[in-house]
């Protein structure tokens, strides 16, 4: 340290000049510390306001798909139909509806009760809308359990015979529209 | 309360402890103004209040002047300060101000606030608050050796603009 720092540090400490902590700097600093505490506390509140509005959207977020799942016909067509592909292991609730309604159906027309497809057409039909469909979005699985037919589309035509066989004079005279009636319970289904 | 009123208590035995040294220090680092060291050690102090349960038994004044430190940087930059031009001026110099101190004190005043901010904190804290180079640097939160360097060229500058206070000893 030369000459001039000795110097310089002399005059930052001599020109000190004492200066008492007066009620006014006590007043205006307890003012300070009030507006910073309103501050703060404004502040905390914006920011919960924040959260709350952050975790709805979230939630707003997280909840629309499954809205719109609801209103695609493709969203939850997939679902119902793995249910029954899967034979035995899976015990869903959903899954044994459609596989308990075709034994059902021979019963008569007291199925309709059990499934709401079936409130279109007769109890008999209404179960192999049931099969059809599912048959449709999945594969082979469905055939080898519920029913004799194996192939997807064709044999939902060709499976109602083997079934009318069983009881011919309930409903459907012709192929046709056995396989209309196959179709608009299927899309109803689907919503 | 009575956890509120001590607190309050030793915050205020402090302040009134420590305001003039805190003041000066202050107005050493804005390189003069009054009014700004004023409400620059206002603001400190009000930050000192929200941390004194934590900060009270180990070293306030040391918060204090970190914070000074950077505020100051910190208001260095501001272009504006809210001052507004009024009809007259609020403190007329009195007649006692005429002394050589004050001569002396308004030419190192002068002479610090041509510093750029943060060699004015470099010099103040190394040769009035007698800090080493390590605690500079740690209060102006940067490396040691920026810290000297803002120290010398400060200190540089200083010499020549103070040249004709502090005579050089041949």
């Amino acid at each position: 340290m030369d000459h001039f720092e000795r110097e310089l540090a002399r005059m930052m400490r001599d020109s000190r000049e004492y200066i008492p902590f007066e009620p006014g700097h006590r007043t205006r600093l307890h003012a300070g510390v009030r507006t910073h505490r309103r501050v703060r506390a404004v502040k905390r509140a914006a920011g919960s306001v924040l959260a709350v509005v952050g975790i709805g959207l979230g939630f707003a977020y997280f909840a629309l798909p499954h809205d719109r799942g609801d209103g695609h016909p493709q969203g939850p067509f997939p679902r119902p139909a793995t249910a029954p592909a899967s034979p035995g292991p899976t015990p869903s609730p959903e899954l044994s509806s459609p596989t308990e309604s075709p034994p059902e159906s021979p019963t008569g027309p007291s199925s309709p009760s059990s499934t709401p497809t079936s409130t279109s057409t007769g109890g008999r039909e209404s179960a192999t809308t049931d099969a059809t469909s599912t048959r449709s979005a999945n594969q082979d699985e469905n055939g080898t359990e519920t029913e004799s037919g194996s192939d997807p589309d064709k044999d939902t035509t060709t499976e109602p015979p083997p079934d009318r066989d069983t009881s011919p004079p309930s409903n459907t005279p012709d192929g046709l529209p056995s396989h209309t009636e196959v179709s608009a319970p299927a899309s109803e289904e689907s919503f | 309360m009575g956890v509120e009123q001590s607190r309050a208590e030793g915050f205020d035995g402090f302040v009134a402890a420590r305001w003039s040294a805190l003041f000066h220090l202050s107005r050493l680092l804005v390189g003069g103004d009054r009014h700004r060291a004023e409400d620059l050690l206002q603001d400190a102090l009000v930050k000192l209040w929200f941390v004194w349960p934590r900060i009270a038994e180990e070293a306030p004044e040391a918060y204090v002047r970190k914070v000074l430190v950077r505020a100051a940087a910190r208001s260095a930059r501001r272009r504006w300060w809210g001052e507004r031009p009024v009809e007259q001026m609020p403190d007329l110099p009195e007649a006692g101000d005429v002394s050589a101190a004050v001569v002396e004190r308004s030419r190192l005043e002068a002479a610090l606030a041509q510093l750029p901010a943060r060699q004015r904190a470099a010099v103040v804290l190394r040769y009035y608050q007698d800090l080493s180079e390590r605690q500079v640097a740690e209060v102006l939160g940067c490396p040691v050796g920026t810290a000297r360097s803002h120290a010398s060229r400060g200190v540089a500058r200083l010499r020549r603009l103070l040249s004709d206070v502090i005579e050089p000893v041949g």
